[in-house]
């Protein structure tokens, strides 16, 4: 440990003050010894818990803030960090403080004011020093100005303890006996120290203070004159004491900064000639010497025969253990310089002049004393010795070998610094070149970067040899920080180099084995960098690989991997994803492959994470960090763990606010999610005949846990929204996070707030959206954005004191920039209307998620909007989107009191589109008029004009028996019209209106529907809704009978048919082609039902399996080859089955 | 190992006065050394394990032998010097270099051959329980020197050293054995000694009960003498790790602490002792901290005793990797396998 130099040394006195009886612990030995091992923070540890040992005396533990306050100070010498220097400084500050409230009449009391004092004099010093750095460009005034404040400070500190001296000096007696009064004279003796050091340190505060103003200005002139006063009373008073010299030099040294050369010599020269030799005068002689040098160096001197005369004494003269003293080493490159100029001069008058190479040669010598010692004037040397002739080029020293760490790792230094200048040219070319039009310009650009490029990777090349040559000159003797911020060269080196495991083994070594270092922070970080490339490219290079896998694994093609696929996996890869299945799903996704695939990359990105977080708490690498830790966590699914990490991150930290928008957004699609899985969840189990009473209480705890996820999310997003305000950065992460925080508000029935954002002036989602600007780029969050536009403005429409007329204006308004936006191309067209639907569906789950209390004010604001819409257009989009959202909203609560009015309105407007059609008022080509036409028949049929349903059906059917959609559609209206009049179920499942031209009939039903699509390639759905249906119809229409025997039979019919559909097409889950249902639950649950009514053993389909198979009437051979097999194709009367000509008892065949 | 199987109390019953030849009192002198360091010149004519007769010009003086620190021969060459100021400075590896240059056959002086060959087992026997190599060898070496010398009168030295050799291999059993050699000295603080060392072999079996009933044995004894009040320390210390290892720290915490309080700083032995004993309190009632902090005090300030501050060192090790502050860890690792390699406190870190 290299201790710092400074003015106002810590003394180590206070051993002697506070020796122990040997009744004690030797604590204040122990302490010291601590200090000298660098122990500082266990010192510090130490000190805290001696505080109640009774191994320690009371007389210690009286001074034990003082003795902190000095661990630190020692501890922030060794400190290089400025940040870690200064948190240090305030904290001895304290301390200090402290001991004199506590202690006001302890001996020690002066010297802890005296070192308060020097403490704000080292945080000024930092202060300066921080300005000169170009990365505190920015803040140099702000620094300065501090440094300034802390030397007013320090500078009334030392005057007060003058004062104070003085009165307590006056009031002890001016003749004493030396024995008698032995203890008044040792205060005495202590008190007259103690007021010169504290008058010295006054003068030198003002002296220092210059150098937080400019240069020659009046203030600068005003602190070095007031400082050469006080320096001056001083050396008047006491001339013949060291503390009088040392203030002499003090004027000379102001002098020389005010440009008073002449003075300022003679107060040098003076010094100079003191005859007293001892170390201490040694020290002042040779600072004298330096200034004197320093003003004949000045052009307008240029006295350099005096320079080399004069520190050649100095230098020649200097003990050994002073020789590598820094004001020793400054005199000898002042020496070098002196003699360049000099020799400059002598040739001038005598190119031959045998001095010269006297001269260059004794300088030569005095360079590279001071080139092969570490420090501050290494470099400087280096390069005087290059420019003498004897350190040759940056390349030259780099391809040197090199027999010290020292030389090794400077010209690593000059290597990596050689490395700058090409990579400014190429990312300043870089940018340029984009502005550049003229290809020939363009051209020569692309050459001078490919230049600069190699230029760069030749240099980071061979600064990494230089580098690797350094480390394996390094012994015991090497400084470890200097080995240290070698390695950390070297670290991010290879990282620029994209050797990124080697870049994150060296940089976690410095990390974790130096965590003290001033290399180690930064090797943190370069480590988590480097993994968080590695655990990139491998996600990358995971894709060919997760398709492979799923090729082999994933036979359903449905994206994942179930159990029984994973089962058929090869016994690598069961262990190796062993833990895969992280959402505990039952399936492995892509998702999860691929975390399977990254845990190694992820495990250590945690782990360096977690390791800075813990290592530097109150360090922005430790948000950085958590900020990283953050979106992994999101990315890896771990949410919980996400928002623990964010708990973590200071709310004042740059870092907090865009960790909570992550985590909001986060939050919410996982809200999303959720409710889209109940709801899923909900569908199935009504369709299975569950009552929704029954759901509700079901799905009742998981909605409230949903509930504070989604409250969760609200909290976070809007935290988030405030933080990033306060920045004024406009980010990706921002606009994300404000359409996602607008949809909040929009389901949480706070539309209003939702519109603020959406119109906020400064970041509104519209505004951004209208300024292109880059935030919003993503493709499709311009629609995105409409879309809650357009929510916000007609959810607001329910909330009170609402301006109705202008929330729609604004709608329609948003409306006309969604069709500009998406464009008037047919393409577009359909773009559009799929945007509709989509936001109808959107407006349908926010009525579903709505409370009670809102739904109504909700409904009401849709339809006021949707009326005012419809009435207004003439679109086919806009009057489709009315339609579909009025149907979405009977959809969303079928029960609802106004769900017959919402189809009423939806086959209105259904109707009004087909008008205007017909009357060529919109465009509508077939396709588009058979999709209204369904639509028109399916809202007239949910409103009950199942009549009206059926002539538009068979309009439909009449023109094209074979449109499916439409034959399902007319099934299912006779279905629903069974409830009112059950003989409708028969002509649902036998269908109805005989075709003389086929001989069937051009409603099939559901029986016909099956038959038509059995076995064939794209109708699995539809054959087996069909044939589902047609037994639901045969069950219902059993339950109406109200003999018992007829009854008995058609439920007899209805398990029968059943059966047969199960035993010809045993493949109710599909054979694996995308997007076929399973339809195993529903015949499960009918069968049971059936079996029910027929007070048999619910079995269900699993007991369907131990029966023999069902009489094949009418299927002679398919049977054998259709049981347990796939349906056969091609032929759909090989398969036929019960339904269709024949028919279910009652059916006549025609007409209802 | 026969030699090993001897019995020390056979030995001793046969070791008597040994007659000796010398040379006439005119030529240069034998001087026996007190503990004051003056000699005193003479010759000797007599030597056993307990005492040693020296003819002067005024009669016969009889020493008992824990009077004398070193005896230095009339004709002894010019090299014995230069090997007892390294013995002095424990230089062990430069005396024995400087000790096998002498060939002990040379000279007709019993004695002087007796003084050459036991300095160089001795040397070896120090050198292997810092460095740890030949320790066996040592040990037979001593062992033999002592069979045939029995009445030499570093006897008690000699069984001391062979007991910490035999500690050091781990073989307790026979370094109690050795104290107890020690302990036949007739005087009573070699006595409690030798059963303070006995304790700390028994302790090391991790027989706590009977070493602590060693212990407690020393600090009962009436003897008041400096040095037995030094080994009534140091059994206080010793008590103090067995209480702590029958699971009663804070008892012994507050004995430890009494002991520091009320004695000199300066006694660097027994202030390591008390800080390892104290640290090891501190282990196991799980403060790691308080723990560093007393492992600490041996480190850096009483570090004098070898095996002292290789057990220091060993506990800074691991406490100093659980405080996640590996550098030091380094450090602390080096310096143990550097200077006490041999030390079964270097065993695995």
């Amino acid at each position: 440990m290299k201790a710092r130099s400074w003015r106002y040394a810590v003394t180590g006195w206070l051993v002697l003050l506070t020796q122990t009886a040997w009744s004690e612990e030797p604590a204040a030995e122990f302490l010291e010894k601590l200090r000298e091992a660098g122990y500082f923070d266990t010192a510090v540890e130490y000190l805290e818990l001696i505080q109640d040992s009774p191994l320690v005396g009371t007389g210690f533990k009286e001074v034990l803030p003082y003795e902190r306050a000095v661990t630190i100070l020692r501890q922030a010498h060794s400190i290089r960090d400025f940040a870690v220097r200064e948190k240090l400084l305030d904290s001895a500050y304290t301390a200090l403080r402290q001991f004199q409230a506590e202690r006001s009449d302890h001996p020690l009391l002066m010297d802890a004011r005296r070192e308060s004092a020097n403490v704000v004099v080292e945080r000024a010093r930092i202060k300066i020093e921080r300005s000169k750095k170009p990365s505190e460009a920015a803040n140099k005034a702000l620094l300065l100005g501090d440094a300034l404040k802390l030397f007013e400070e320090a500078q009334k500190l030392f005057a007060e303890q003058q004062s104070e001296l003085k009165v307590r000096l006056e009031s002890i007696p001016k003749v004493l006996d030396r024995t008698r009064d032995a203890k008044l004279v040792e205060t005495q003796t202590q008190l007259r120290s103690s007021y010169l050091q504290a008058m010295f340190l006054s003068a030198a505060v003002r002296e220092e203070a210059a150098q937080a103003v400019e240069a020659g200005s009046e203030q600068y002139k005003q602190f070095l004159n007031e400082a050469k006063q006080q320096y001056e009373a001083m050396f008047k008073n006491y001339r013949t004491r060291i503390a009088g010299l040392k203030a002499r030099l003090g004027q000379g040294r102001c002098e020389q900064r005010l440009g008073n050369f002449k003075e300022a010599l003679s107060y040098y020269l003076e010094l100079m000639d003191n005859p007293e030799d001892n170390e201490t005068m040694f020290e002042l002689k040779v600072e004298a010497t330096l200034g004197a040098c320093q003003c004949w160096m000045d052009a307008s001197q240029a006295k350099y025969a005096a320079v080399i005369e004069k520190s050649r004494v100095v230098v020649e003269k200097a003990p050994p253990h002073k020789a590598r003293d820094e004001m020793v080493l400054k005199l000898r490159l002042l020496l070098v310089e002196a003699a360049k100029k000099y020799v400059e001069e002598l040739k001038m008058k005598n190119a031959k002049d045998p001095q010269v190479n006297l001269l260059l040669a004794d300088a030569r010598k005095y360079a590279q004393f001071v080139a092969k010692i570490n420090g501050e004037l290494q470099k400087p040397a280096q390069k005087l010795l290059g420019e003498l002739g004897g350190g040759g080029s940056v390349a030259a020293v780099a391809k040197k070998k090199y027999r010290t760490f020292d030389e090794a790792k400077t010209a690593a230094m000059e290597a990596y610094d050689e490395t700058k200048a090409p990579k400014l040219t190429m990312d300043a070319l870089t940018e340029q070149i984009k502005e550049t039009p003229d290809a020939a310009e363009r051209k020569e650009m692309e050459k001078q970067i490919a230049e600069a490029k190699t230029a760069y990777e030749d240099g980071l090349n061979e600064t990494v040899r230089v580098v690797k040559n350094a480390l394996g000159l390094a012994d015991k003797e090497t400084a470890p920080d200097d080995l240290n911020n070698l390695r950390n060269l070297y670290c991010f080196l290879l990282y620029n180099q994209g050797q990124y495991y080697s870049a994150a083994t060296i940089g976690e070594f410095v990390a974790r084995r130096y965590p003290d270092a001033s290399a180690a922070r930064t090797c943190a970080k370069i480590a988590m960098a480097s993994y968080l490339k590695i655990y990139q490219e491998t996600k990358a290079e995971s894709k060919p690989l997760i398709d492979r896998f799923l090729e082999l694994l994933d036979k359903d093609n449905d994206g994942r991997i179930s159990q029984e696929e994973f089962a058929a996996a090869s016994d690598e890869i069961k262990t190796q994803w062993a833990d895969a299945d992280v959402n505990q799903d039952k399936k492995i996704d892509a998702g999860e492959i691929v975390r399977a695939l990254t845990r190694f990359e992820s495990d250590h990105i945690v782990d360096i994470c977690n390791y800075i977080t813990l290592k530097w708490p109150d360090q922005p690498e430790a948000q950085e960090s958590l900020g990283t830790l953050i979106s992994f966590m999101i990315t890896e699914g771990q949410l919980a763990k996400a928002e623990t990490y964010l708990d973590k991150i200071p709310a004042d930290s740059p870092q907090r606010g865009s960790a909570e928008l992550r985590i909001g957004q986060a939050q919410w699609s996982a809200y999303v999610r959720g409710m889209q899985a109940i709801r899923e969840q909900e569908e199935a189990a009504i369709k299975a005949g569950q009552d929704r009473a029954t759901l509700e209480n079901q799905f009742r705890a998981q909605r409230e846990e949903l509930k504070v996820v989604k409250n969760r999310a609200e909290k976070t997003l809007e935290d988030g929204v405030k933080r990033m305000e306060q920045t004024g950065k406009i980010d990706t992460t921002l606009a994300s996070a404000l359409l996602a925080l607008a949809q909040v508000w929009i389901d949480t029935n706070q539309a209003p707030r939702a519109v603020g954002l959406v119109e906020h002036p400064q970041y509104g989602l519209l505004k951004l959206v209208v300024d292109e600007h880059e935030a919003v780029q993503k493709r499709g969050f311009r629609e995105d954005t409409f879309k809650v536009a357009l929510r916000s403005y007609i959810s607001s429409l329910a909330a009170k004191d609402s301006d109705a007329k202008s929330l729609i204006q604004k709608a329609n308004d948003i409306m006309a920039r969604l069709k500009q936006s998406i464009g008037g191309s047919a393409e577009g067209q359909k773009t559009l209307v799929a945007v509709y639907i989509s936001l109808a569906r959107e407006l349908e789950q926010q009525i579903r998620l709505a409370t009670d209390e809102s739904r109504s004010g909700l409904i009401q604001g849709f339809k006021t909007f949707l009326d005012q819409v419809g009435a207004g257009s003439n679109e086919l989009n806009v009057l489709y989107w009315v339609a579909s959202t009025y149907a979405s909203m009977a959809d969303s609560n079928p029960q609802a009191k106004d769900a017959v009015e919402h189809n009423k309105r939806a086959a209105e407007t259904y109707q009004l589109i087909l008008d205007k059609g017909k009357r060529n008022e919109l465009s509508l080509d077939a396709a588009m008029r058979n999709q209204i036409a369904i639509q028109l028949a399916r809202s007239k049929r949910a409103a009950g004009d199942f009549d009206s349903a059926m002539n538009l059906l068979k309009d439909l059917l009449t023109a094209n028996q074979g449109l499916v959609p439409v034959q399902m559609e007319a099934a299912r209206t006779y279905q629903d019209w069974a409830e009112k009049d059950p003989k409708k179920y028969v002509t649902a499942g036998d269908g109805n209106f005989p075709d003389p031209k086929t001989r069937g009939k051009i409603v099939w039903g559901w029986g016909g529907l099956a038959n038509k699509v059995a076995g064939k390639q794209g109708f699995h759905n539809q054959f087996y809704e069909a044939r589902y249906n047609y037994s639901v119809c045969q069950y219902r229409y059993a339950l109406t009978q109200t003999d018992i025997a007829e009854r008995t039979k058609l439920l007899s019919k209805a398990r029968q048919s059943l059966r047969q559909t199960v035993d010809l097409y045993p493949n109710l889950q599909g054979d694996g082609t995308p997007n076929q249902r399973d339809f195993t639950r529903d015949y499960d649950s009918l069968l049971k039902s059936i079996q029910k009514q027929l007070k048999e053993p619910e079995t269900g389909l699993a007991g369907l399996k131990k029966e023999p198979p069902a009489a094949k009437a009418g299927t002679p051979k398919a049977s054998a080859a259709a049981a347990g097999g796939p349906a056969p194709s091609g032929n759909p009367k090989s398969g036929a089955l019960p339904g269709g000509a024949k028919g279910l008892p009652g059916s006549s065949g025609g007409s209802p | 190992m026969a030699a090993r199987e001897m019995k020390w109390g056979i030995m001793l019953a046969v070791g008597g006065l040994t007659a000796f030849a010398g040379p006439p009192m005119t030529a240069a002198q034998d001087k026996i050394f007190n503990q004051k360091n003056i000699p005193l010149p003479g010759t000797v004519t007599e030597m056993t394990a307990d005492k040693v007769a020296l003819e002067t010009p005024t009669g016969v003086r009889t020493f008992e032998t824990n009077e004398i620190t070193r005896i230095t021969y009339g004709e002894e060459p010019r090299e014995m010097a230069k090997v007892r100021d390294n013995l002095r400075d424990a230089n062990y590896e430069a005396a024995l270099s400087d000790l096998k240059s002498l060939d002990p056959t040379a000279t007709n002086r019993e004695l002087l051959r007796q003084e050459i060959l036991y300095l160089r087992a001795m040397c070896e026997a120090r050198i292997a329980l810092v460095s740890g190599g030949k320790r066996e060898d040592a040990l037979n070496n001593l062992q033999n020197f002592f069979k045939g010398n029995a009445g030499y009168y570093r006897f008690y030295e000699g069984a001391e050293l062979l007991g910490d050799l035999a500690s050091a291999m781990g073989d307790f059993g026979q370094a109690v054995r050795f104290y107890a050699a020690l302990g036949k000295a007739p005087w009573p603080d070699y006595k409690l000694r030798a059963n303070v060392l006995e304790a700390r072999a028994l302790a090391a079996q991790s027989k706590f009960a009977e070493a602590q009933e060693r212990y407690e044995a020393v600090i009962a004894n009436p003897e008041s003498s400096a040095e037995a009040n030094r080994q009534k320390m140091l059994a206080t210390v010793g008590k103090a790790a067995c209480l702590n290892q029958g699971g009663k720290s804070e008892e012994a915490l507050k004995i430890l602490e009494d002991l520091i309080k009320n004695n000199d700083s300066k006694d660097s032995r027994l202030f390591g002792r008390a800080y390892n004993a104290l640290g090891a309190c501190y282990l196991r009632t799980k403060r790691p901290k308080e723990a560093l902090i007393q492992y600490l005090h041996v480190h850096l300030m009483f570090y004098g005793e070898a095996d002292t501050h290789a057990e220091a060192l060993h506990h800074l090790i691991k406490l100093w990797t659980e405080m996640q502050k590996s550098d030091r860890a380094i450090e602390m690792r080096a310096i143990l396998v550097e200077q006490y390699g041999g030390s079964v406190w270097a065993k695995g870190v």
